[in-house]
């Protein structure tokens, strides 16, 4: 079988996948979660609760605002003790609703719902109410995506089982042992979006995901697996979709743009939970891992548990190196072990020391490495060059913006130079000078 | 930016958390490994007079990389290696009679103006070993061209130790002043001796370098007025430049310290390709171009016409190995760009078998590299890589970005 693969650039970092194997078991309810109310990309949502109050598990907590935003339930039946603000790992000043577990724990499986004859519209509002969002670690609110704009033609939908980050194997372990449910999930997609075609992706250190949701879609042939060769950032979305259909989605632009709609793995499954068990995203599957932990495994944590609760439950070294929420390509480094698992939080690894790197900030001696394996074909020295002088204009004509920040530039740099921070900061720039210019414009 | 962000040696708070083993350091010191069998075989060709040469052109280029680095409130950056491959090359492309101070003035030059002067490693405009090389053989072009050694295997093969012959090295030189010349007078007059009872001819001793040989083949027949007589001038000259391509390839030829042994070259080239640290686009370009066009036009400079060249002595005599391989993909002072880097190695080729056929020079490898390095930064300028999505293959089907 000949794997597919985006075209160009990429790495292949130690894929240090300890955990393939393990089953996904449910961590240990917290004693007390703290939510916060933007984890997702777009307008925070609103508290509809406060302190004193007391909360089922599964209550709407936090209403969306607007279109793009998301709705937020409580994860554990317990007492708001505090809506207070605090920061998160990319916000400051967020709204928190603190509960302090404690009642009843509900039973979301005992009744399916036959969504058969629901039309597209009432799913839609069913994954919106439920609020899922985007659970590879974009966190972009579901519902949005998934009603693309009538004037763009969707025919192919994506299902994004790369999972090409590094150490973290929920997604695989998802697609091992819940095949049934994701290709349900991907049914009920379809209907959704009324597309004929669904393309799945799973990276080719995954045999056991790729035979088991093979088998579950036997005898659909609107339905196709492929396996894709192992290499970063294969499960970004724009490389995703060149590996499987060949088609380039446009500088600036968005998959909707080439009729394709990509949904990963994780959200699948919410999508899923949210129809058939009228169940909202309440909990989430995540890796928690690193060479040093004993218990490394793939865990179901409740959105909220402090990360502290999970250190608790199963273990961590006291010399050990960065703690990453997320992936080590592209996590946050956490910073404080309070912060949450959110709906975004796809693992908890913890680095030993020897693996983190320290940015040294040699001089660039033009290796071309970076180029060599920007996926999106960009030149990162040059770029560096232009950020470092302040030339962001010239950075932005010579594709700035289309950096998808996967760090592939900064993993082989040999002078160890921050680029996708760099990066990161010259965009940041850009859109604050845009949003001044327009402001003065009118 | 970077120092605002976390400055030396912090532990980087933003992705990626996890790098590559491959870093700057060990990417230096791996071209220095990849060029230690081209030392070694500069010692056995040359005679420790050339260990001589490298051990001051090495340590010439480390402290005056300590003192730059000091004088211009830098980091210590001895360690990077940098200036170890600095003083290595600088070195290699001397001849093994290169007086103290030459390889003195060189290798600080390439430092201190070539490399420092422009802002360090990363910002030299040039090869700064190369821009050395350009800069004493304006200052002492006798020194550097006229009379090459011959080899030190060649010499023993006539009777004389390896100490003798390294001696006679050095004796040849022609620019020793009278002071070094008394002392060595001694010497000479064993060596004259031996060589006399052994029945060397004194051409054995001056020798010339294959391209020198080459050179002045083509200048005996560029006096012919007809093809019989270039024909005949050229086996006039010929026996004059006998190197077989072995001895080509080996390197016991006369020439610069590091270039002649095409074999030790390639050795250092493919450690580096195996460690990752060279991908052999450039060279194979380069080289390929020299070959094909000095096939094409070889002949033309003797009189013998189209097709009529050598490409593979011309391949392997004089600094295109080295050039090609160690010079020429210097990172800083090559393009980025696959696209620019098949065009470089194109010109460079073409430009080294001008020089080479057509020009004042019997060498064209350092000159068209350092001329070329100028040119780098419009490759990059304007060789940019297709950016995904902003190309013919995206479609868009509907509508368009918000």
């Amino acid at each position: 079988m000949e794997l597919k693969h985006f075209t160009k650039g990429g790495v292949h970092p130690y894929d240090s996948k300890y955990t393939s194997e393990k089953p996904i078991t449910n961590a240990h309810l917290p004693k007390q979660v703290r939510i916060p109310m933007n984890m997702h990309i777009g307008a925070p949502a609103k508290v509809l609760v406060k302190a004193g109050d007391k909360v089922e598990e599964g209550q709407l907590i936090g209403e969306a605002v607007g279109f793009i935003s998301a709705n937020i339930h409580a994860s554990v039946s317990g007492t708001v003790i505090a809506v207070e603000k605090a920061d998160t790992l990319v916000a400051k000043g967020v709204d928190y609703v603190v509960i302090e577990t404690g009642g009843s724990i509900r039973n979301w499986y005992d009744k399916k719902f036959d969504y058969s004859k629901t039309p597209p519209e009432k799913l839609l509002e069913m994954v919106k109410a439920a609020g899922v969002v985007g659970m590879g670690g974009a966190t972009f609110p579901t519902h949005v995506k998934l009603s693309p704009p009538k004037e763009k033609q969707m025919d192919i939908f994506i299902v994004n089982g790369a999972e090409c980050e590094p150490y973290l194997t929920i997604d695989h372990r998802t697609m091992v042992e819940k095949p049934d449910a994701i290709i349900e999930g991907v049914n009920i997609i379809k209907k959704i979006l009324g597309v004929k075609r669904v393309m799945i992706g799973i990276e080719e250190n995954k045999p056991d995901a790729i035979e088991a949701i093979s088998k579950a879609s036997e005898g659909d042939p609107s339905i196709e697996v492929y396996a894709l060769r192992t290499r970063y950032p294969q499960g970004g979305e724009k490389q995703l979709i060149q590996a499987l259909t060949g088609r380039e989605v446009p500088s600036g632009g968005l998959p909707s743009d080439v009729g394709i709609v990509v949904q990963n793995v994780a959200t699948i499954f919410a999508i899923y939970e949210a129809v058939v068990f009228q169940k909202p995203l309440i909990e989430r599957g995540l890796t928690y891992t690193g060479e040093q932990i004993e218990m490394r495994g793939n865990y179901k944590v409740r959105i909220g548990s402090p990360v502290q609760e999970l250190i608790n439950e199963f273990g961590m070294p006291a010399e050990h190196g960065t703690v990453i929420a997320g992936g080590p390509m592209m996590g946050l480094e956490l910073t404080d072990m309070k912060f949450p698992v959110t709906k975004g939080t796809s693992g908890i690894v913890v680095l030993p020391k020897k693996k983190d790197y320290a940015v040294n900030d040699y001089p660039c001696i033009r290796c071309g490495r970076c180029q060599f394996v920007c996926p999106i074909g960009l030149e990162p020295w040059y770029l560096k060059t232009l950020t470092d002088k302040s030339l962001i204009e010239e950075a932005v004509e010579r594709g700035l913006l289309d950096c998808i920040e996967c760090g592939s530039c900064s993993f082989v740099c040999p002078s160890t130079i921050p680029l996708v921070a760099m990066f990161r900061f010259g965009k940041g720039f850009w859109r604050r000078k845009q949003a001044a210019a327009a402001k003065q414009a009118g | 930016m970077a120092k605002a962000i976390g400055g030396k040696a912090a532990t980087a708070p933003f992705s990626p958390h996890i790098h590559a083993p491959l870093t700057l350091h060990r990417i230096m010191w791996d071209v220095v490994i990849a060029l230690i069998p081209a030392t070694a075989a500069a010692i056995y060709f040359f005679g420790y007079n050339a260990a001589v040469v490298i051990g001051i052109s090495v340590g010439t280029a480390v402290v005056t990389e300590l003192v730059m680095n000091l004088i211009l409130k830098r980091p210590i950056s001895i360690a990077d290696g940098s200036a170890v491959i600095t003083g290595l090359l600088f070195a290699f492309n001397l001849p093994p009679s290169a007086p103290w101070y030459v390889t003195v003035f060189g290798s600080m030059f390439a430092i201190a103006v070539v490399k420092w002067a422009f802002g360090g490693l990363g910002h030299n405009i040039m090869n700064p070993a190369l821009g050395g090389r350009v800069f004493v053989l304006a200052a002492w072009s006798g020194a550097m061209v006229n009379v090459w050694s011959p080899t030190v295997p060649t010499m023993m093969s006539k009777g004389l130790s390896f100490m003798q012959a390294s001696d006679v090295i050095i004796e040849k030189v022609p620019y020793v002043t009278n002071q070094v010349y008394s002392q060595i007078s001694q010497i000479s007059n064993t060596v004259q001796t031996n060589i006399l009872t052994n029945q060397v001819t004194v051409d054995m001793i001056t020798g010339a370098s294959p391209l020198g040989s080459l050179k002045s083949m083509y200048e005996t027949m560029s006096q012919a007025t007809n093809a019989v007589q270039a024909v005949s001038h050229a086996s006039h000259v010929a026996p004059k430049m006998a190197y077989s391509y072995w001895d080509l390839f080996i390197g016991n030829v006369p020439g610069c310290i590091g270039e002649t042994s095409a074999l030790a070259i390639l050795l250092g080239a493919i450690y580096l390709m195996w460690r990752k640290v060279l991908i052999p686009v450039l060279p194979v370009v380069y080289i390929g171009t020299a070959a094909l066009l000095v096939w094409i036009f070889g002949g033309l400079p003797m009189g013998l016409g189209w097709f009529a060249g050598d490409p593979l002595y011309h391949i392997l005599s004089g600094g295109l190995f080295l050039g090609a391989f160690f010079m020429a993909t210097d990172y800083v002072t090559s393009p980025m760009s696959i696209k620019g880097t098949l065009i470089y190695g194109f010109l460079l080729g073409t430009l080294t078998v001008i020089i080479r056929l057509w020009g004042g020079y019997p060498e064209g490898v350092s000159y068209s590299i350092v001329f070329m390095n100028f040119f780098v930064p419009i490759f990059d300028r304007y060789l940019k890589p297709k950016i995904y999505g902003k190309g013919k293959a995206a479609v868009l089907v509907k509508g368009g970005a918000k």
